[in-house]
């Protein structure tokens, strides 16, 4: 019998297009606000954490239209909103105040508990003020919820030293939660 | 400090957030298990780890992100409908925005990129004579007033701009617009002001005039962010129209939408 070799047609380039977007926005809910508060962290406003989060968002959409790498996906999408922040940073020529501290708890959260926490975030966030810069940045991403290897992609550093960076800062903290 | 015989912190914060592979992960417990002081430092380190995760979640403000998907999912049907290289470059092209904390006015720079439908004195501006230029005011200030007028351009700074995109106006074929609205916190500078055609081709001066209301709008709703809005106008206002309307072209209602009179 003769070999009939079988290729199944491409998809339209509009079913591709439109599998991407979706895609991407639900990547988008998932990561939309870790992204933001991090970005946050690097020294711009709520305002310009928004654009640049949406810029970054973009940037994936056009890199998956394009069949670019997938892997540590994660990691792309936080070391390139890094690099759009700090560009933007760098354009607004001045560093903008970081925006008044959110409230406490949300409103369920009875006062007691509210006060425990402030003081407890007050204490935090003095250490973590006095932190290098990358050792403060591994330590916010990875309470964002990222794995080592994103933290790694997105500061471009090794695993080893993403380790090594947040067992020293939980060190330093450690020495400071245990005071009252 | 760490004994050669004691396991590394680094590994112990490895194990504490699941980053070794099962067998690392067995070796470290085991070792904990029988080393008080592993096992202590492993405590310490694994503490101050949920502390400060329990302080970080307790500063997360909800931010429900539908007004932010909904705009992104209209920038990428933007970009589709754009070709490859055209989108790349203009949602990529990073507007300076030129803030002085002291300073009463920012000027809002475009991208200055000339393409081919950008002519001198067209439906959008030459960017290098009006890059945008607006006060520094708040979202409450800008909302405050419920029907804000344009202020009434004095005919020597309308004649000023004429002659800098060298045009010898006809009457009723221009309005001298505000690149980024007074509604939006526009200043009436040159830097802010352009010859608009009237009623040439569909991106009109009365197109635009329906965008800046719903800018407007939007702004004052919370939906976007006031200096948002006027870097979108400032770079591309048929861009930011085309995005928020979600259309390719002007809506039939906004073509005949008429607010401000003709430059006479």
């Amino acid at each position: 019998m003769e070999a009939v070799a079988l290729s199944l047609p491409e998809p339209p380039a509009t079913c591709v297009r439109a599998a991407v977007e979706r895609e991407v926005a639900a990547i988008f809910s998932q990561s939309h606000a870790p992204l933001a508060r991090y970005l946050k962290s690097v020294g711009i406003s709520s305002a310009d954490a928004e654009e640049v989060a949406q810029d970054t968002f973009m940037a994936l959409f056009l890199h998956l239209r394009a069949g670019k790498r997938r892997d540590n996906l994660r990691g792309w999408i936080f070391r390139t909103g890094r690099n759009l922040a700090l560009k933007r940073r760098q354009a607004n020529s001045r560093e903008i105040l970081a925006d008044p501290p959110p409230p406490a708890a949300g409103p369920e959260a009875c006062p007691e508990t509210n006060a425990v926490l402030a003081a407890e975030r007050q204490r935090l966030e003095a250490v973590v003020r006095a932190l290098p810069g990358r050792d403060r940045e591994c330590l916010l991403l990875r309470a964002e919820g990222l794995r080592y290897r994103e933290i790694a992609e997105t500061l471009d550093m090794s695993l080893g030293a993403v380790a090594a960076s947040l067992s020293k800062s939980f060190s330093r903290l450690s020495n400071v939660s245990d005071r009252p | 400090m760490n004994d050669a015989r004691h396991i590394d912190d680094s590994v112990l914060m490895l194990e504490i957030d699941g980053e070794l592979d099962s067998a690392e992960a067995a070796a470290a417990r085991r070792h904990c298990e029988a080393c008080l002081e592993c096992r202590e430092r492993r405590r310490l380190l694994a503490n101050a780890a949920e502390r400060f995760d329990a302080a970080y979640r307790s500063a997360f403000r909800p931010e429900p992100p539908d007004a932010s998907v909904a705009r992104l999912r209209a920038r990428m049907a933007d970009a589709v409908r754009t070709p490859a290289g055209t989108a790349a470059k203009a949602r990529f092209a990073t507007p300076a925005a030129a803030i002085g904390a002291a300073a009463a006015l920012i000027i809002v720079v475009g991208a200055i990129e000339f393409s081919g439908r950008r002519a001198v004195a067209g439906p959008l501006p030459d960017a290098r004579l009006t890059p945008g230029l607006a006060h520094a005011v708040s979202r409450d200030r800008v909302c405050a007033d419920n029907t804000p007028d344009a202020p009434e351009i004095p005919s020597e700074l309308a004649a000023q701009v004429f002659r800098g995109y060298r045009i010898d106006p006809r009457p009723r074929a221009y309005e001298v617009d505000y690149l980024i609205s007074p509604s939006l916190g526009g200043a009436g500078d040159i830097r802010n002001l352009w010859p608009q055609p009237y009623a040439e081709g569909v991106w009109t001066s009365r197109v635009k005039d329906a965008l800046e209301d719903h800018l407007r709008s939007l702004v004052c709703a919370g939906r976007i962010e006031l200096a948002a809005a006027q870097r979108e106008i400032a770079s591309d206002w048929i861009a930011a129209y085309q995005k928020y309307f979600m259309v390719d072209k002007p809506l039939p209602d906004h073509i005949a939408f008429v607010k401000d009179r003709p430059w006479e």
